[in-house]
């Protein structure tokens, strides 16, 4: 029997604008709708990944994780109170995206891709799921 | 449009994933489809970013770009043979789609990208047309992204498709 992993992910977002301060947020006139995207992965999965639910993050990057076709990290924040934003870098080096205490990244990424995660300063900590 | 009336603008964002593992039965071809056992639920995440008031430009989403307003392409209209989609296409040189101007170097604060093309995927670079395209959206994906409010700046982020082309549609923001 042929066995097949998959992950089916959606990202979803809702622009928001606001004519007065302090009053009612509406749906932003520019974008005029809320958007969504909704796929399984395209890559042909072979294995069923790797989750774990608590790495605790500080300023010293972690392992770099490599040959992964997903990705999906999530800002839990630390045991100990601690919720510094984390950075993700794709590339080994330039940690360009941003994940406050509660928001994660989902996406398939290339098996180039050299995953780290930091923080700025000070520790938090990650739930994280890779698959290869 | 893009500039003037709001307030104060932020985008309310959200991931819903499923890791999952099918069989198919010898005999029946039928495919059982349960969760990844590794994981055994479902993950997901809900966030707010705040984005600037005022955008760069019309083109800080695809549904108002500029190419929507025949007064600001360098076409005549009556030219032109068809009407803003709403989606762009992109095909293989990563050079050639770049998602805003490159004079647009504010710091970019809230990123999506869908890929509404039907057969090929895209591929996202972070770090300019020279950099490696490592985010992937297969047809019928989006991915988002808050930018950590420094190094990325919007005019960092190209486009392409994997093979032949596909269509796009996104938010590009800058921080406030």
């Amino acid at each position: 029997m042929a066995i097949t992993y998959k992950v089916r992910y959606k990202n979803h977002c809702t622009p928001q604008e606001q004519i007065l301060t302090g009053g009612r947020w509406y749906l932003d006139s520019d974008c005029g709708r809320k958007l969504t995207g909704d796929a399984e992965t395209s890559a042909t999965l072979s294995g069923s990944g790797t989750y774990d639910n608590y790495q605790a993050i500080s300023a010293t990057p972690t392992t770099a994780l490599t040959g992964k076709d997903f990705a999906y990290i999530k800002n839990i924040g630390a045991t100990d109170g601690t919720t510094e934003d984390v950075l993700i870098t794709l590339d080994g080096s330039n940690y360009l995206i941003l994940l406050s205490l509660g928001e994660s990244f989902a996406s398939e990424i290339h098996t180039d891709a050299q995953l780290q995660v930091k923080t700025a300063s000070g520790t938090s900590a990650i739930e994280y799921f890779v698959e290869t | 449009m893009a500039t003037g009336n709001p307030e104060a603008r932020r985008v309310i964002f959200s991931s819903y994933v499923i890791p999952t593992y099918s069989i198919e039965g010898e005999e029946t071809s039928i495919r059982h489809t349960e969760f990844n056992s590794t994981v055994g639920k479902t993950l997901g995440s809900k966030g707010v970013a705040t984005i600037n008031k005022d955008q760069w430009g019309d083109g800080w989403t695809s549904f108002a770009h500029q190419g929507a307003y025949w007064e600001d392409m360098s076409d005549n209209w009556e030219l032109l043979g068809e009407t803003w989609s709403g989606e762009l296409e992109i095909t293989t040189t990563l050079a050639n789609h770049q998602l805003v101007d490159n004079s647009i170097s504010d710091d970019l604060a809230f990123l999506y990208i869908k890929n509404t093309g039907d057969s090929n995927n895209c591929k996202v670079s972070l770090t300019g047309s020279s950099g490696d395209a490592f985010i992937i959206i297969p047809p019928g994906a989006s991915v988002h992204l808050r930018g950590d409010g420094t190094n990325l700046d919007c005019n960092d982020v190209f486009v392409q498709s994997n093979t032949s082309t596909t269509t796009i549609e996104w938010i590009i923001a800058k921080t406030p």
